[in-house]
Protein backbone atom coordinates (compact mmCIF):
# COMPACT_ATOMS: atom_id res chain seq x y z
CA UNK A 1 0.00 0.00 0.00
CA UNK A 2 2.92 2.59 0.65
CA UNK A 3 4.50 1.99 -2.23
CA UNK A 4 1.25 2.59 -4.33
CA UNK A 5 0.55 5.70 -2.52
CA UNK A 6 4.03 7.22 -3.16
CA UNK A 7 2.96 8.46 -6.50
CA UNK A 8 0.55 10.34 -5.25
CA UNK A 9 2.51 13.21 -4.26
CA UNK A 10 4.35 13.93 -7.07
CA UNK A 11 1.04 14.36 -9.22
CA UNK A 12 -0.36 16.86 -6.28
CA UNK A 13 2.90 18.89 -6.70
CA UNK A 14 2.56 19.14 -10.50
CA UNK A 15 -0.97 20.41 -10.50
CA UNK A 16 0.51 23.32 -8.42
CA UNK A 17 -1.69 22.99 -4.99
CA UNK A 18 -0.54 24.71 -2.35
CA UNK A 19 -2.43 24.12 1.48
CA UNK A 20 -3.02 25.98 3.91
CA UNK A 21 -2.62 24.01 7.39
CA UNK A 22 -3.94 26.14 10.20
CA UNK A 23 -2.89 25.22 13.52
CA UNK A 24 -4.50 27.09 15.96
CA UNK A 25 -2.54 30.86 16.23
CA UNK A 26 -0.18 29.54 13.58
CA UNK A 27 -0.91 29.29 10.34
CA UNK A 28 1.61 26.55 8.90
CA UNK A 29 2.57 26.33 4.96
CA UNK A 30 2.84 23.08 3.74
CA UNK A 31 2.34 21.96 0.03
CA UNK A 32 -0.26 19.36 -0.24
CA UNK A 33 2.13 16.28 -0.77
CA UNK A 34 3.54 17.52 3.07
CA UNK A 35 -0.22 17.06 4.20
CA UNK A 36 -0.27 14.03 2.55
CA UNK A 37 3.09 12.57 4.08
CA UNK A 38 1.63 13.67 8.03
CA UNK A 39 -2.00 11.86 7.30
CA UNK A 40 -0.13 8.60 6.69
CA UNK A 41 2.03 8.97 9.16
CA UNK A 42 -0.68 9.78 11.71
CA UNK A 43 -3.48 6.98 10.01
CA UNK A 44 -0.37 4.20 10.70
CA UNK A 45 0.32 5.55 14.03
CA UNK A 46 -4.08 5.15 14.83
CA UNK A 47 -4.09 2.14 13.98
CA UNK A 48 -1.35 0.68 15.78
CA UNK A 49 -1.81 2.68 19.08
CA UNK A 50 -4.05 1.32 21.85
CA UNK A 51 -5.33 4.42 22.10
CA UNK A 52 -6.61 7.35 20.41
CA UNK A 53 -3.98 10.02 19.32
CA UNK A 54 -4.39 13.67 18.88
CA UNK A 55 -6.92 14.57 16.52
CA UNK A 56 -5.98 15.41 12.94
CA UNK A 57 -9.16 16.33 11.83
CA UNK A 58 -7.82 19.60 9.85
CA UNK A 59 -5.25 17.27 8.12
CA UNK A 60 -8.51 15.32 6.54
CA UNK A 61 -10.79 18.52 6.13
CA UNK A 62 -7.64 19.91 4.21
CA UNK A 63 -7.38 17.11 1.92
CA UNK A 64 -10.72 16.58 1.05
CA UNK A 65 -10.86 20.27 -0.34
CA UNK A 66 -8.07 19.33 -2.58
CA UNK A 67 -9.18 16.32 -4.27
CA UNK A 68 -13.00 18.92 -4.38
CA UNK A 69 -11.01 21.40 -6.55
CA UNK A 70 -8.70 18.89 -8.39
CA UNK A 71 -12.33 16.71 -9.60
CA UNK A 72 -14.35 20.43 -10.60
CA UNK A 73 -10.80 21.01 -12.74
CA UNK A 74 -11.52 17.72 -14.69
CA UNK A 75 -13.53 19.14 -17.29
CA UNK A 76 -9.84 20.40 -18.41
CA UNK A 77 -7.96 17.41 -18.27
CA UNK A 78 -7.83 14.80 -20.64
CA UNK A 79 -9.15 11.97 -20.11
CA UNK A 80 -5.91 9.83 -19.47
CA UNK A 81 -5.07 12.19 -16.55
CA UNK A 82 -8.49 12.08 -15.46
CA UNK A 83 -8.14 8.36 -14.61
CA UNK A 84 -4.77 8.79 -12.71
CA UNK A 85 -6.36 11.68 -10.60
CA UNK A 86 -9.32 9.84 -9.91
CA UNK A 87 -7.37 6.52 -8.40
CA UNK A 88 -5.30 8.91 -6.44
CA UNK A 89 -8.71 10.64 -5.11
CA UNK A 90 -9.99 6.99 -4.51
CA UNK A 91 -6.72 6.38 -2.76
CA UNK A 92 -6.57 9.78 -0.33
CA UNK A 93 -10.52 8.56 0.72
CA UNK A 94 -9.39 5.25 1.30
CA UNK A 95 -6.87 6.46 3.29
CA UNK A 96 -9.20 9.64 5.12
CA UNK A 97 -11.91 7.01 5.93
CA UNK A 98 -9.70 4.21 7.31
CA UNK A 99 -8.19 6.56 9.48
CA UNK A 100 -11.46 7.94 11.13
CA UNK A 101 -12.89 4.81 10.95
CA UNK A 102 -9.81 3.66 13.43
CA UNK A 103 -10.63 6.62 15.56
CA UNK A 104 -14.53 5.97 15.70
CA UNK A 105 -14.23 2.30 16.93
CA UNK A 106 -11.54 3.27 19.13
CA UNK A 107 -14.06 5.74 20.48
CA UNK A 108 -17.15 3.24 20.40
CA UNK A 109 -14.96 0.96 22.63
CA UNK A 110 -13.58 3.30 25.05
CA UNK A 111 -16.25 5.74 25.08
CA UNK A 112 -16.30 6.76 29.09
CA UNK A 113 -12.56 6.82 29.32
CA UNK A 114 -12.58 9.18 26.64
CA UNK A 115 -15.09 11.60 27.90
CA UNK A 116 -13.51 11.54 31.36
CA UNK A 117 -10.06 12.28 29.89
CA UNK A 118 -11.67 15.37 28.32
CA UNK A 119 -13.17 16.96 31.29
CA UNK A 120 -9.85 16.36 32.83
CA UNK A 121 -8.27 18.51 30.47
CA UNK A 122 -11.29 20.95 30.32
CA UNK A 123 -9.80 24.43 31.03
CA UNK A 124 -6.05 23.54 30.68
CA UNK A 125 -3.27 23.87 27.77
CA UNK A 126 -3.85 20.17 27.09
CA UNK A 127 -3.94 19.05 23.84
CA UNK A 128 -7.73 17.59 23.22
CA UNK A 129 -7.72 14.26 21.40
CA UNK A 130 -11.06 14.48 20.45
CA UNK A 131 -12.67 16.62 17.52
CA UNK A 132 -15.94 18.55 18.69
CA UNK A 133 -17.85 16.15 16.81
CA UNK A 134 -16.35 13.26 18.42
CA UNK A 135 -16.72 14.61 21.54
CA UNK A 136 -20.87 14.59 20.77
CA UNK A 137 -20.39 11.48 19.08
CA UNK A 138 -18.59 9.62 22.17
CA UNK A 139 -21.12 11.59 24.68
CA UNK A 140 -24.48 10.54 22.72
CA UNK A 141 -22.84 7.09 22.40
CA UNK A 142 -22.29 6.58 25.99
CA UNK A 143 -25.78 7.74 26.86
CA UNK A 144 -27.15 5.92 24.72
CA UNK A 145 -25.42 3.19 26.13
CA UNK A 146 -26.45 3.85 29.42
CA UNK A 147 -30.02 4.19 29.13
CA UNK A 148 -29.94 0.82 27.10
CA UNK A 149 -28.37 -1.01 29.72
CA UNK A 150 -30.59 0.65 32.27
CA UNK A 151 -33.95 -0.31 30.69
CA UNK A 152 -33.44 -3.86 29.72
CA UNK A 153 -31.47 -4.50 32.89
CA UNK A 154 -30.52 -2.64 35.81
CA UNK A 155 -33.94 -1.36 35.92
CA UNK A 156 -34.69 -5.09 36.81
CA UNK A 157 -32.18 -5.77 39.71
CA UNK A 158 -32.76 -5.01 42.97
CA UNK A 159 -30.45 -2.01 44.73
CA UNK A 160 -27.52 -2.01 45.37
CA UNK A 161 -26.72 -3.20 42.01
CA UNK A 162 -28.60 -1.40 39.28
CA UNK A 163 -26.56 1.39 38.77
CA UNK A 164 -23.78 1.38 36.74
CA UNK A 165 -20.81 2.03 38.90
CA UNK A 166 -18.37 3.85 36.59
CA UNK A 167 -15.08 2.59 38.54
CA UNK A 168 -16.41 -1.14 37.31
CA UNK A 169 -17.39 -0.44 34.21
CA UNK A 170 -14.93 1.84 32.04
CA UNK A 171 -13.34 -0.15 29.69
CA UNK A 172 -9.83 1.40 29.66
CA UNK A 173 -7.57 0.92 26.74
CA UNK A 174 -4.55 -1.06 27.22
CA UNK A 175 -1.92 1.51 27.58
CA UNK A 176 1.10 -1.43 28.89
CA UNK A 177 0.52 -3.26 25.12
CA UNK A 178 3.65 -3.58 23.09
CA UNK A 179 4.41 -2.25 20.01
CA UNK A 180 7.02 -1.45 17.43
CA UNK A 181 8.42 2.50 16.70
CA UNK A 182 10.93 4.13 14.72
CA UNK A 183 12.84 7.03 15.43
CA UNK A 184 12.29 10.20 13.71
CA UNK A 185 15.02 12.42 15.28
CA UNK A 186 17.86 12.01 17.78
CA UNK A 187 17.00 12.22 20.90
CA UNK A 188 19.18 12.07 24.14
CA UNK A 189 17.92 10.69 27.64
CA UNK A 190 15.13 8.96 27.09
CA UNK A 191 13.32 6.52 29.98
CA UNK A 192 11.67 3.71 27.97
CA UNK A 193 11.99 1.10 30.87
CA UNK A 194 11.21 2.88 34.19
CA UNK A 195 13.76 -0.15 35.96
CA UNK A 196 16.42 0.91 33.50
CA UNK A 197 18.83 3.54 32.61
CA UNK A 198 18.09 6.34 30.32
CA UNK A 199 18.98 5.40 26.90
CA UNK A 200 19.82 7.50 23.59
CA UNK A 201 18.08 7.05 20.25
CA UNK A 202 19.12 7.93 17.16
CA UNK A 203 17.35 8.38 14.04
CA UNK A 204 15.99 5.38 12.06
CA UNK A 205 16.58 2.93 14.62
CA UNK A 206 13.63 0.21 15.26
CA UNK A 207 12.67 -0.43 19.08
CA UNK A 208 10.38 -2.21 20.67
CA UNK A 209 8.52 -0.87 24.07
CA UNK A 210 5.59 -0.77 25.95
CA UNK A 211 3.07 1.99 25.07
CA UNK A 212 2.78 3.93 27.84
CA UNK A 213 6.69 5.73 28.43
CA UNK A 214 6.29 6.71 24.64
CA UNK A 215 3.35 8.16 24.11
CA UNK A 216 5.24 11.47 24.85
CA UNK A 217 7.78 11.03 22.63
CA UNK A 218 4.83 10.19 19.86
CA UNK A 219 2.87 13.51 20.87
CA UNK A 220 5.89 15.47 19.83
CA UNK A 221 6.31 13.32 16.29
CA UNK A 222 9.88 12.46 17.79
CA UNK A 223 9.16 8.96 16.65
CA UNK A 224 6.66 6.89 14.45
CA UNK A 225 4.85 3.94 15.13
CA UNK A 226 5.61 0.81 12.59
CA UNK B 1 -24.73 -18.92 25.09
CA UNK B 2 -24.32 -15.97 23.05
CA UNK B 3 -20.52 -16.61 22.51
CA UNK B 4 -21.19 -20.08 21.29
CA UNK B 5 -23.37 -18.75 18.23
CA UNK B 6 -21.47 -17.48 14.78
CA UNK B 7 -21.14 -13.71 14.36
CA UNK B 8 -22.62 -13.35 12.00
CA UNK B 9 -25.94 -14.72 12.95
CA UNK B 10 -28.17 -12.82 16.25
CA UNK B 11 -30.30 -15.24 18.14
CA UNK B 12 -33.57 -13.98 19.70
CA UNK B 13 -33.44 -12.36 22.76
CA UNK B 14 -34.03 -14.86 25.30
CA UNK B 15 -36.20 -12.80 27.38
CA UNK B 16 -37.33 -15.90 30.15
CA UNK B 17 -33.73 -16.73 30.96
CA UNK B 18 -33.31 -12.81 31.72
CA UNK B 19 -36.29 -12.57 33.35
CA UNK B 20 -35.54 -15.74 35.42
CA UNK B 21 -32.04 -14.29 36.64
CA UNK B 22 -33.73 -11.38 37.36
CA UNK B 23 -36.21 -13.67 39.49
CA UNK B 24 -33.11 -15.38 40.99
CA UNK B 25 -31.16 -12.03 41.70
CA UNK B 26 -34.42 -10.82 44.08
CA UNK B 27 -34.36 -13.73 45.49
CA UNK B 28 -30.97 -13.72 46.87
CA UNK B 29 -31.12 -10.42 47.65
CA UNK B 30 -33.86 -10.79 50.01
CA UNK B 31 -32.84 -13.49 51.66
CA UNK B 32 -29.27 -11.36 52.09
CA UNK B 33 -31.49 -8.55 53.90
CA UNK B 34 -33.49 -10.93 56.30
CA UNK B 35 -30.32 -13.00 57.00
CA UNK B 36 -28.83 -9.52 57.95
CA UNK B 37 -31.83 -8.49 59.87
CA UNK B 38 -32.14 -11.47 62.14
CA UNK B 39 -28.42 -10.92 62.97
CA UNK B 40 -28.82 -11.70 67.16
CA UNK B 41 -26.48 -8.95 67.53
CA UNK B 42 -23.71 -6.44 65.61
CA UNK B 43 -21.22 -8.95 66.28
CA UNK B 44 -22.94 -12.16 65.04
CA UNK B 45 -20.75 -13.34 62.10
CA UNK B 46 -22.64 -16.56 61.79
CA UNK B 47 -24.39 -15.75 58.17
CA UNK B 48 -21.53 -13.72 57.21
CA UNK B 49 -20.43 -16.54 54.42
CA UNK B 50 -23.60 -17.32 52.90
CA UNK B 51 -24.18 -13.57 52.80
CA UNK B 52 -20.70 -13.30 50.91
CA UNK B 53 -21.71 -16.12 48.81
CA UNK B 54 -24.74 -14.25 47.88
CA UNK B 55 -23.50 -11.20 47.15
CA UNK B 56 -21.11 -12.97 45.18
CA UNK B 57 -23.60 -14.77 42.96
CA UNK B 58 -25.70 -11.55 42.40
CA UNK B 59 -22.48 -9.54 40.78
CA UNK B 60 -21.73 -12.68 38.91
CA UNK B 61 -25.62 -12.82 37.33
CA UNK B 62 -25.31 -9.31 36.86
CA UNK B 63 -21.89 -8.96 35.34
CA UNK B 64 -23.37 -11.94 33.05
CA UNK B 65 -26.41 -9.96 31.95
CA UNK B 66 -24.42 -7.37 31.41
CA UNK B 67 -22.08 -8.80 28.94
CA UNK B 68 -24.98 -10.85 26.98
CA UNK B 69 -26.50 -7.43 26.49
CA UNK B 70 -23.17 -5.80 24.93
CA UNK B 71 -22.24 -8.18 23.08
CA UNK B 72 -25.59 -8.42 21.37
CA UNK B 73 -25.39 -4.54 20.74
CA UNK B 74 -21.99 -5.44 19.28
CA UNK B 75 -23.31 -7.79 16.87
CA UNK B 76 -25.62 -5.49 15.84
CA UNK B 77 -23.35 -2.65 15.21
CA UNK B 78 -21.09 -5.06 13.04
CA UNK B 79 -24.62 -5.52 10.80
CA UNK B 80 -24.76 -1.44 10.50
CA UNK B 81 -21.48 -1.38 9.00
CA UNK B 82 -21.67 -4.16 7.14
CA UNK B 83 -25.06 -4.19 5.15
CA UNK B 84 -26.26 -0.43 6.14
CA UNK B 85 -29.12 1.20 8.27
CA UNK B 86 -32.05 -1.07 7.16
CA UNK B 87 -31.06 -4.67 8.24
CA UNK B 88 -31.85 -8.07 6.95
CA UNK B 89 -35.24 -9.09 7.62
CA UNK B 90 -33.82 -12.42 9.70
CA UNK B 91 -31.94 -10.16 11.93
CA UNK B 92 -34.83 -8.29 12.22
CA UNK B 93 -36.73 -10.69 14.07
CA UNK B 94 -34.20 -11.38 16.26
CA UNK B 95 -34.23 -7.85 17.75
CA UNK B 96 -35.91 -6.83 20.85
CA UNK B 97 -37.87 -3.77 21.28
CA UNK B 98 -35.33 -1.62 23.38
CA UNK B 99 -32.55 -3.27 20.65
CA UNK B 100 -34.57 -1.73 18.06
CA UNK B 101 -34.87 1.78 19.69
CA UNK B 102 -30.88 1.81 20.61
CA UNK B 103 -30.10 0.86 17.09
CA UNK B 104 -32.32 4.23 15.50
CA UNK B 105 -30.14 6.31 18.09
CA UNK B 106 -27.36 4.40 16.96
CA UNK B 107 -28.02 5.38 13.10
CA UNK B 108 -28.28 9.00 14.31
CA UNK B 109 -25.53 9.40 16.22
CA UNK B 110 -23.50 8.06 12.92
CA UNK B 111 -25.27 9.94 10.94
CA UNK B 112 -24.65 13.54 12.41
CA UNK B 113 -21.36 12.49 12.78
CA UNK B 114 -20.66 11.81 9.02
CA UNK B 115 -22.38 14.93 8.22
CA UNK B 116 -19.64 16.82 9.78
CA UNK B 117 -17.36 15.37 7.42
CA UNK B 118 -17.94 16.75 3.86
CA UNK B 119 -20.18 13.93 2.79
CA UNK B 120 -17.16 10.82 3.67
CA UNK B 121 -19.36 8.07 4.03
CA UNK B 122 -17.20 5.54 6.40
CA UNK B 123 -19.25 2.47 5.84
CA UNK B 124 -17.63 2.66 2.22
CA UNK B 125 -13.82 2.84 1.14
CA UNK B 126 -13.27 -0.77 2.99
CA UNK B 127 -10.30 -2.44 1.36
CA UNK B 128 -6.85 0.20 -0.44
CA UNK B 129 -8.64 0.67 -4.43
CA UNK B 130 -6.02 -1.33 -6.34
CA UNK B 131 -7.71 -0.13 -9.78
CA UNK B 132 -10.82 2.08 -10.69
CA UNK B 133 -12.80 -0.20 -12.15
CA UNK B 134 -13.41 -4.38 -11.72
CA UNK B 135 -14.37 -7.45 -13.47
CA UNK B 136 -17.69 -8.66 -11.52
CA UNK B 137 -19.94 -11.29 -11.11
CA UNK B 138 -23.34 -11.52 -10.59
CA UNK B 139 -24.31 -14.16 -8.50
CA UNK B 140 -27.61 -13.02 -6.93
CA UNK B 141 -30.56 -11.25 -8.79
CA UNK B 142 -30.85 -7.86 -8.29
CA UNK B 143 -32.04 -6.02 -10.78
CA UNK B 144 -31.28 -2.79 -12.33
CA UNK B 145 -28.41 -0.70 -11.04
CA UNK B 146 -28.19 3.01 -11.70
CA UNK B 147 -24.43 3.89 -11.55
CA UNK B 148 -23.19 7.46 -10.59
CA UNK B 149 -22.37 8.54 -14.14
CA UNK B 150 -26.29 7.53 -14.72
CA UNK B 151 -25.84 4.04 -16.83
CA UNK B 152 -28.30 1.92 -15.96
CA UNK B 153 -26.91 -1.09 -15.69
CA UNK B 154 -29.26 -4.64 -15.45
CA UNK B 155 -27.95 -7.57 -12.56
CA UNK B 156 -29.05 -10.82 -13.67
CA UNK B 157 -27.68 -13.81 -12.54
CA UNK B 158 -24.57 -14.57 -13.43
CA UNK B 159 -24.12 -11.93 -15.98
CA UNK B 160 -20.50 -10.00 -15.61
CA UNK B 161 -19.89 -6.12 -15.61
CA UNK B 162 -16.83 -4.19 -15.46
CA UNK B 163 -17.54 -1.32 -13.13
CA UNK B 164 -16.37 0.85 -10.76
CA UNK B 165 -14.33 -0.43 -7.85
CA UNK B 166 -17.47 2.65 -5.37
CA UNK B 167 -20.08 1.31 -7.01
CA UNK B 168 -19.62 -2.24 -6.57
CA UNK B 169 -18.06 -2.63 -2.87
CA UNK B 170 -21.42 -2.59 -1.08
CA UNK B 171 -22.95 -5.19 -3.24
CA UNK B 172 -19.83 -7.45 -2.62
CA UNK B 173 -20.52 -7.03 0.95
CA UNK B 174 -23.93 -7.44 0.98
CA UNK B 175 -23.17 -10.53 -1.26
CA UNK B 176 -25.40 -9.82 -4.53
CA UNK B 177 -21.55 -9.06 -6.49
CA UNK B 178 -18.67 -11.42 -7.06
CA UNK B 179 -15.20 -9.88 -7.50
CA UNK B 180 -13.58 -11.70 -10.55
CA UNK B 181 -9.66 -12.30 -10.30
CA UNK B 182 -7.50 -12.27 -13.03
CA UNK B 183 -7.80 -11.36 -16.74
Amino acid sequence: LSSSLEYCPSNFISSGINAEYGDDDQCEQLTAAEVLQRLEESWINERVSPYLQESQQELVDCLLEQCESVESNFSRASSFAVGIHQLEIQRIKYMSTDYLRTRLHKIEKHAEYALEEQKDQDGEEGVLKLSPAEFVYAREHFRNLQLHLKETALKHMPSPFNNLDKKKSITAPNLNSFIFFKVKEDTNNVLIDPRGDPVDLSRDEIHISKFLPIATLLNERKINLV
Amino acid sequence: EEHRSPPEQLQPFNEDLIRQVFAEMEALCDANRSDIENRADANDNKMLPSIHLRHSALEYNRRCVLAYLKSRLDRIVRFRWDHGAVLPPDVQSNIQEHEKQWFIKYNRTLANYMRSLHGLDLTQNRVPPKSLKIQVRCVEEYGELETEAGEIVMLTLNSEHYLPLSECEPLIRQGVLQHMSGS
